[in-house]
């Protein structure tokens, strides 16, 4: 530990002590009062008490921070992935950061820092354009940037069709019923090491509340950035499809390059409800760590749905091209009967990027259904692992999976590792799992090159084939910048 | 970790006091370091399904053998060999090759409580050595036998196979027993010179109140062939692992399994095989009928390690899960660091065809027949590698299914 | 009466595809049943058959008497129906000559008749398989295991022939056969044919009726027998189509 963190903490207790005074005379306007923008690295109840209320958040939410804190102190860092990475010092970090120029909070994207719409432009979301152009590119965002979000778009369309889309610490405040209601409810807060983690330090995220019998007009998405140096991000996504709706949302992730390792571990809940439909795409290409392993981001991240009506439906794909280790496992549990669950990945490790990913497919009520397509791409001294779990518990009459797995190896120094548990309990349940492993092969490359295609070219256009499958379940401006990212990954791993 | 009982130490210091010294000393390493590690059980990746913690309180006594009892309790298989023990000890009126009797060396890692447990305790058992270019005559049936009376006992065995460069060999390891409590842990140790064959068979037909746990490791040199088919039958608990590795280029491991665990048996079967020589060629096909309360356990994992290119390797698990109480926990897992390889795998569980059941009784084939037969051909795949008809037929009639049918075929002879 | 078929109604996943079906077998008899894709020609015969998932709602098949809907699948087998799939199962691992005996015997024992000797049985099935021209040796592999389309047909007829039945329903057992085949296959048929033995020929198209002549020929629509008549109905049906049929 560095010398500072003990004063560090003595100044967040006496924050947090003036702030709790100050909150009784003065209800509102009290946050422009504080002057760090960056809380300094430590991790203690202090510190969540601060989070909380930097946030001005209502007490119950408090206490579940700090439940989820005192498990988590209990608990002890997963081992069992097949990564292999130095581990985090929990008080390096600091929890809270928030750009100088947000501290008043924007009202409106015109208050928000050039600066920041530039950063973000760069990123390839043109918040401004987008509402300029809209109708032409229907895409409704939220940004969040290191732990604040930055402004959400299309509001007014959203709001007339009745959804919700906004920063989950305005939903504490708009619409506290639902989030106290769902908030925990998919992923409990003693989950597992880094949701609890997560419970109790989240600092930002989007919500989603889509009303019964709407069809969300547009695609909602989220792009997530972690700038500030030795911050970690911990999002918490909330979306509630009620009964009959449906919605389609993009989380894209980035950060700047940097030498040191970032902790990114989000919660990510979706409940549908009756007959409702939620699609959950991700591109996620954190900083990678450079070619010998040096920084990147540490992406350790619960993901999962709950589908809790009948014949509703949760499909999730993501793209995995970063971070420098990941360990995630979107997943679905199938409670409604006729419920469906879908998973589409692509992940590729390059260089020294380790990643341990699959889902977990729990299959809970009659007739229900899941495939999982995994694809995985081991370049470089990249380690890919798929872990997955198909459940049947003995409920689950009629219940079916298909699950295919498919690895593809570039060089002779990555691996490539296939981990499917799966478990069956009702004799009506049917589980068909396939995994086959390949490489490109010298005729594939011979033949492009004899018809002109360069090598890199040749590679990334083999590789895009071998992912087409989970591609085409990507909403279409995602599945170009896919492809996009799977080159620039690539490059470097032949030859 | 659960604190052992002191009634581990105690059949301890009875054994060890017997040994010499320097044996004594190797024996007390090994004690220790299961008292260190205990009984494995979830929290162990490779017992992820099986749960030994309740061992460390059974109150288990070495077993003691009785020279004047001899019953039998499995028949003995016609034009074969024979090696056989009970409760550990040699018994002597059975076996036709009694030389093969011996102590094998105690290997030099264990990696979980029970091996270590097997190092501390284990006492004689097969010591099968072939010289290079030998083929044996006749296939060896080892029975392995457990008759132990109602009180807690346990016996721990260690055995050894090896053959010489070209040799070439067929032996069953059959495992069967009766009584109460009991705790059998085996340890083989099989070493395959270049160019050897073995065929090694398990049977695995133990009765209520038995925890039976083997533990199998191989080693292939260039162009050995080794078959390993293991058939899982009868009551209480049977973990069965092996490791096989490829040391030597070119060479092949088949792997068959068979598990039909009784009504309340527990089952589970972990095969690894490291590829660690290029141009090796590896196949595990499993085969699971899991009814009533009975649970199967099958987790085979492919390793290749870096440099073995041009592995050829397919793992296939397929389990029919025929009731509501039962379960199946698959597990085909593959570790792959080159990337010039074939691997694939695969994993179903299912019902048995109802398609098929249809055809068959729309010929008039009662329902009860007609699930036999669909049974039988679900198994043929793996039954038919027990190339060793005595031993197949024993197997199909134990489980009540249709025995093949050699005559049928004469209808294709006639025609050829 | 060989069959009796009254008012019969049946139906397949909640849908009613049989609707008051009548039909009338007597010994000795050969049946054409026609009519248009999705009439109900396949319900009928997995119903008389006794296949899982066809709800009979109404109605009775009365065979040789006795109430037919009341037996096993196997039980309706024993008793002398025979029904030549569509679409012949595969079943891998299962013998064509184990089926074969398992169902002979299953017929014997069900008639209070001991097993077949295996030499009587295998020169049975050695004559019956040349009739059909299937090489002996398909019969050791898995019942319809890699076989071809025309193939898995004439393993129908064999079956048929092996296990001689009082009633034959041929459904669709002439589609996807070259001429050859459904000549082997009709020739089959015919073999069968007898004073004791009736047939009821499924099919969408007059070419198998050239080979076996119908006494009658029903055309089935809309999940009723709509119109019989002998022969001529059939050569009617080949030069004007459903069309007709399903204004009038």
């Amino acid at each position: 530990m560095a010398a500072s963190p003990d004063a560090a903490a003595t100044q967040n207790l006496r924050e947090v002590t003036e702030m709790v005074a100050s909150r009784k005379l003065y209800s509102a306007g009290f946050i422009t009062d504080i002057e760090a923008d960056k809380v300094p690295p430590g991790l203690s109840e202090d510190v969540i008490r601060l989070i909380s209320a930097k946030k001005d958040e209502p007490e119950w939410l408090l206490n579940f921070r700090l439940k989820a804190y005192r498990r988590w102190l209990t608990m002890t860092e997963p081992e069992w992935a097949n990564v292999d990475y130095e581990k985090v010092d929990y008080q390096s970090i600091s929890y809270y950061s928030q750009p100088k120029s947000m501290k008043d909070g924007p009202k409106s994207l015109d208050e928000v820092d050039p600066k920041l719409l530039e950063t973000y432009k760069k990123l390839g979301i043109p918040l401004r354009e987008q509402e300029m152009l809209a109708g032409v590119q229907n895409v409704a965002v939220d940004v969040v940037f290191d732990s604040v979000s930055v402004g959400t778009t299309f509001k007014k369309k959203l709001l007339e069709a009745g959804v919700v889309f906004c920063p989950l610490s305005e939903a504490v405040k708009t619409h506290p019923e639902l989030v106290r209601k769902y908030l925990g409810s998919v992923v409990p807060f003693a989950d597992n090491f880094f949701a609890a983690l997560n419970t109790a330090v989240f600092t930002e995220g989007s919500f989603v509340y889509i009303p019964k019998g709407t069809r969300c007009p547009m695609e909602l998405s989220t792009y997530f950035r972690i700038n500030e140096r030795n911050t970690g991000q911990f999002e918490r996504t909330l979306i509630i499809a009620d009964e009959g709706s449906h919605v389609s949302y993009l989380e894209g992730c980035t950060a700047p390059q940097r030498d040191e390792n970032q902790l990114h571990a989000a919660v990510v809940e979706l409940v549908a409800l009756d007959d409702a439909e939620i699609k959950y795409s991700t591109v996620q290409n954190w900083y990678p760590g450079d070619e010998e392993g040096r920084g990147g981001i540490y992406n350790f991240v619960t993901k999962r749905g709950d589908c809790r009506g009948p014949r509703s439906k949760i499909s999730w794909t993501q793209v995995e091209t970063g971070s420098a280790i990941t360990w995630k496992y979107p997943s679905c549990i199938l409670r409604g009967d006729d419920s469906v669950g879908e998973f589409y990945s692509v992940a590729l490790t390059n260089h020294r990027q380790q990643a341990d990913t699959g889902t977990k497919m729990i299959h809970i009520g009659k007739r229900t259904k899941s495939t999982i397509v995994s694809k995985g791409i081991a370049a470089g001294r990249g380690q890919q692992s798929y872990r997955g779990l198909v459940r049947m518990l003995e409920s689950a009459e009629g219940a079916r999976n298909h699950t295919q797995c498919d690895s593809l190896l570039i060089g002779d120094r990555c691996g490539a590792h296939t981990f499917p548990y799966t478990e069956v309990r009702n004799p009506s349940a049917t589980l068909e799992h396939e995994a086959t492993t390949s490489k490109i092969s010298e005729d594939q490359m011979f033949y492009c090159r004899a018809r002109g295609i360069g090598e890199e070219e040749a590679v990334s256009m083999i590789v895009n084939g071998f992912c087409k499958d989970v591609f085409k379940e990507l909403p279409m401006e995602f599945a170009v910048e896919a492809q996009k990212l799977l080159a620039v990954s690539l490059e470097g791993a032949v030859g | 970790m659960s604190a052992l009982s002191p009634a581990w130490a105690d059949s301890f210091e009875r054994l060890a006091g017997a040994l010499p010294v320097a044996e004594q000393r190797e024996r007390r390493a090994r004690f220790d370091s299961f008292v260190a590690t205990g009984f494995p059980g979830p929290a162990d990746e490779a017992w992820h399904y099986t749960d030994l913690a309740a061992q460390a309180d059974a109150g288990y006594r070495l077993a003691h053998f009785d020279e004047a009892d001899d019953a039998l309790l499995a028949a003995t298989l016609p034009g074969s060999d024979r090696l056989v023990y009970k409760n550990g000890g040699l018994d002597r009126r059975h076996s036709t090759v009694e030389t093969l009797d011996g102590t094998a060396a105690i290997r030099s890692t264990g990696e979980d409580g029970i091996d270590a447990l097997n190092a501390a305790f284990a006492t004689r058992g097969l010591v099968y050595t072939l010289a290079a270019n030998t083929v044996a005559e006749r296939p060896l049936q080892v029975l392995l036998q457990s008759d132990t009376g109602d009180s807690p006992a346990m016996l721990h065995q260690r055995h050894r196979i090896s053959l010489g460069a070209n040799a070439e060999a067929t032996v069953l390891l059959q495992f069967v027993g009766r009584g109460g409590p009991r705790l059998l842990t085996h340890v083989i140790d099989v070493s395959l010179a270049a160019g050897a064959k073995l065929n090694l068979h398990r049977l695995s037909d133990e009765g209520d109140g038995a925890t039976l746990v083997t533990r199998l490791d191989a080693r292939l040199a260039r162009d050995a062939r080794l078959q390993v088919s293991g058939v899982s039958l009868g009551a209480g608990l049977a973990r069965h692992r092996a490791d096989l590795v490829i040391e030597g280029p070119g060479a092949e491991v088949h792997a068959t399994s068979l598990q039909v665990p009784g009504a309340k048996a527990h089952a589970d079967d972990l095969v690894r095989v490291v590829h660690a020589a290029p141009q090796g060629l590896s196949r595990i096909v499993a085969r699971g009928i899991v009814d009533e309360r009975a649970k199967a356990i099958f987790n085979g994992r492919v390793v290749v390690r870096p440099g073995a290119q041009k592995t050829d390797s397919e793992q296939r698990l397929a389990h029919l899960l025929l009731s509501r109480k039962a379960e199946v926990n698959a597990k085909p897992d593959l570790e792959i660091h080159a990337d010039d390889v074939k691997c694939a795998h695969g994993a179903t569980v299912g019902q048995l065809d109802a398609v098929a059941l249809a055809y068959l009784r729309s010929r008039g084939i009662p329902l009860a027949e007609a699930r036999a037969l669909l049974l039988r051909a679900f198994a043929t795949e793996t039954l038919e590698r027990l190339a060793w008809p005595a031993l197949q037929a024993q197997i199909a009639a134990r489980l009540d299914l249709p025995a093949a049918d050699p005559e049928l075929d004469e209808v294709s002879g006639d025609a050829a | 009466m060989l069959l009796e078929i009254t008012n019969l109604h049946a139906r397949v996943d909640e849908k009613e595809i049989l609707k008051g079906l009548n039909l009338s077998i007597r010994p000795g008899e050969v049946h054409a049943i026609m009519g248009p894709n999705g009439a109900g020609k396949s319900t009928l015969s997995n119903v008389i058959a006794g296949r899982e998932g066809y709800e009979v709602t109404d109605g009775s098949i009365r065979f040789l008497g006795r109430d037919l809907l009341a037996l096993d699948p196997e039980v309706r087998a024993c008793e002398g129906i025979f029904l030549g799939f569509q679409y012949p199962v595969e079943i891998p691992g299962v013998s064509n000559m184990t089926l074969l005996k398992a169902a002979v015997n299953a017929r014997r024992k069900h008639s209070g008749e001991n097993e077949i000797a295996p030499n009587d049985f295998l020169t049975w099935v050695r004559e019956q398989a040349k009739k059909v021209r299937i090489d002996p040796k398909m019969l050791s592999r898995g019942v319809n295991e890699g076989f071809s389309g025309g193939e898995k047909k004439r393993n129908e007829i064999l079956q048929m022939l092996v296990l001689q039945p009082t009633l034959m329903i041929l459904d669709e057992t002439d589609s996807g056969l070259d001429i050859d085949a459904l000549k082997i296959v009709s020739d089959g048929i015919n073999a069968l044919r007898g004073p004791a033995r009736s047939t009821v020929l499924v099919t969408h198209y007059q070419r198998l009726l050239d080979y076996v002549q119908p006494d009658f020929v029903h055309v089935l629509a809309r999940g009723r027998i709509v119109r019989s008549g002998g022969p001529e109905l059939a050569r009617e049906l080949e030069e004007k189509g459903y069309g007709w049929l399903e204004a009038a």
